[in-house]
């Protein structure tokens, strides 16, 4: 049975159904639609009024109705419609924050630090795919930072396929997304670049899921993060075999690494502090913006947030939040865990 | 790489491969179209420029559900 409420809030609406794959692909490419299901409410030009997308239950979905219909309600008042709904003004509420601005504004693709300079990987500030202009594959930045202001002392190219980057014994590591797929874990030369050795998890060429999230030294050991299910690999650096696996109670992780006794990660709502023992999760510091990567030094934590994408009045797909110009890396000091 | 799994990868969806940039459905989500969308209750119409063309007499928002045979 429908949902009662479902049905009427859809009553205020005129649905059209278009399948991508039965008369709707030109609309589908006009409105830029790269995830199913997606919900869009457009006004009389096929301006885009509001939009949302994957499956929901009914309260969630009822909600999103109700968001169409408010900025409905603007622009039938001729006033503004499509203004991002506001978010925190601080990435955390505990602890002193400093930040710096990162040379682009792209997604980060990794921190980790070389002696006492930052490395960031930090992909092209336009993005690809759901982008409604054609352009080449293109190649993430590898910047080594002054880590005190930002500053930028060398650059280099690194493929955007590099999740996460680890400093261990002076040599740089890169995981790659689709290391939970067989892909590698790539040892990088920090001046070009470019891959010097290739660790493969030959175990993980049975599975399919891009997953691979963050990676960290820990005293000479190296772990990889998958993501979504919250697990952490311990990866032997010569065989690249899995030698055991840590599964933490938070989901959805993203960037990992070492303040010298835990892992410490990132979530969608909190940076967790990990045993790498045991995997237990024993602090928790909640945060107001999802995280993408972090990195661990000197007592501070630096850290890069998971920007929010969504999409203008005409379909382009755009950065949300942070506003472009507002990229930075945070530099984040908590009090220690018996404080 | 495929520029959809930039894109996802960018916006942080896990992926699976060959499935294109859906965000992965959770488990104990519905399925198919939306819960209303089989029911008779709701008002749909036939095409986007049908629905453009109407909209500005009744006023009422068009919504475009985008699916796929999947």
């Amino acid at each position: 049975m429908p949902d009662a409420a479902v049905v009427a809030f859809s009553r205020r609406f005129h649905w059209v159904e278009v399948n991508k794959d039965h008369g709707g692909a030109a609309i589908t490419k006009q409105f830029n639609v790269s995830a199913f299901p997606s919900f869009i409410t457009v006004n009389h030009a096929g301006q885009e009024i509001y939009r949302f997308q994957a499956y929901m239950k009914p309260p969630e979905f009822v909600k999103e109705l109700s968001e169409a219909m408010r900025r409905w309600g603007l622009f039938k008042e001729g006033r503004a419609w499509d203004d991002p709904n506001p978010r925190p003004s601080k990435l955390c509420e505990t602890g002193t924050i400093e930040t710096f601005r990162t040379p682009g504004s792209g997604v980060s693709g990794g921190l980790a630090f070389l002696g006492a300079d930052l490395l960031l990987a930090q992909w092209p500030e336009r993005l690809p795919g759901a982008s409604d202009k054609e352009e080449e594959t293109p190649t993430a930045t590898l910047y080594r930072l002054d880590a005190s202001n930002g500053s930028i002392k060398s650059q280099a190219s690194i493929p955007t396929s590099i999740a996460d980057l680890c400093v261990d014994g002076g040599r740089l590591y890169g995981v790659e997304s689709g290391w939970t797929a067989g892909l590698p874990i790539h040892e990088i030369d920090p001046a070009t670049g470019k891959s010097l050795r290739a660790i493969v998890t030959e175990a993980n060429k049975t599975t399919k899921s891009y997953g691979a999230k963050g990676i960290a030294a820990w005293r000479g050991r190296l772990f990889v993060l998958d993501g979504m299910p919250g697990t952490i690999h311990e990866v032997d650096k010569a065989s690249g075999d899995i030698v055991r696996t840590l599964k933490t109670s938070e989901k959805w992780l993203a960037g990992l690494t070492t303040d010298g006794d835990l892992l410490v990660a990132g979530s969608r709502t909190a940076i967790v502090w990990i045993s790498p023992e045991s995997g237990e999760v024993v602090r928790k510091v909640p945060v107001n913006y999802s995280i993408r990567s972090l990195e661990a030094f000197e007592g501070a934590l630096y850290v890069m947030e998971q920007p929010v994408f969504g999409y203008d009045k005409d379909h382009h797909w755009i950065q949300v939040w942070p506003r472009p110009e507002q990229t930075v890396v945070y530099k984040l000091r908590f009090g220690s865990v018996s404080e | 790489m495929h520029k959809w799994f930039l894109a996802a990868s960018a916006a942080g969806i896990v992926l699976t491969i060959g499935t294109g940039a859906q965000p992965q459905r959770p488990a104990g989500a519905p399925t198919g179209k939306p819960q209303a969308a089989n029911s008779q209750a709701i008002k749909w119409t036939a095409s986007y420029d049908l629905a453009i063309r109407t909209m500005g007499a009744d006023k009422v928002p068009v919504i475009l559900y985008f699916t796929y045979d999947g």
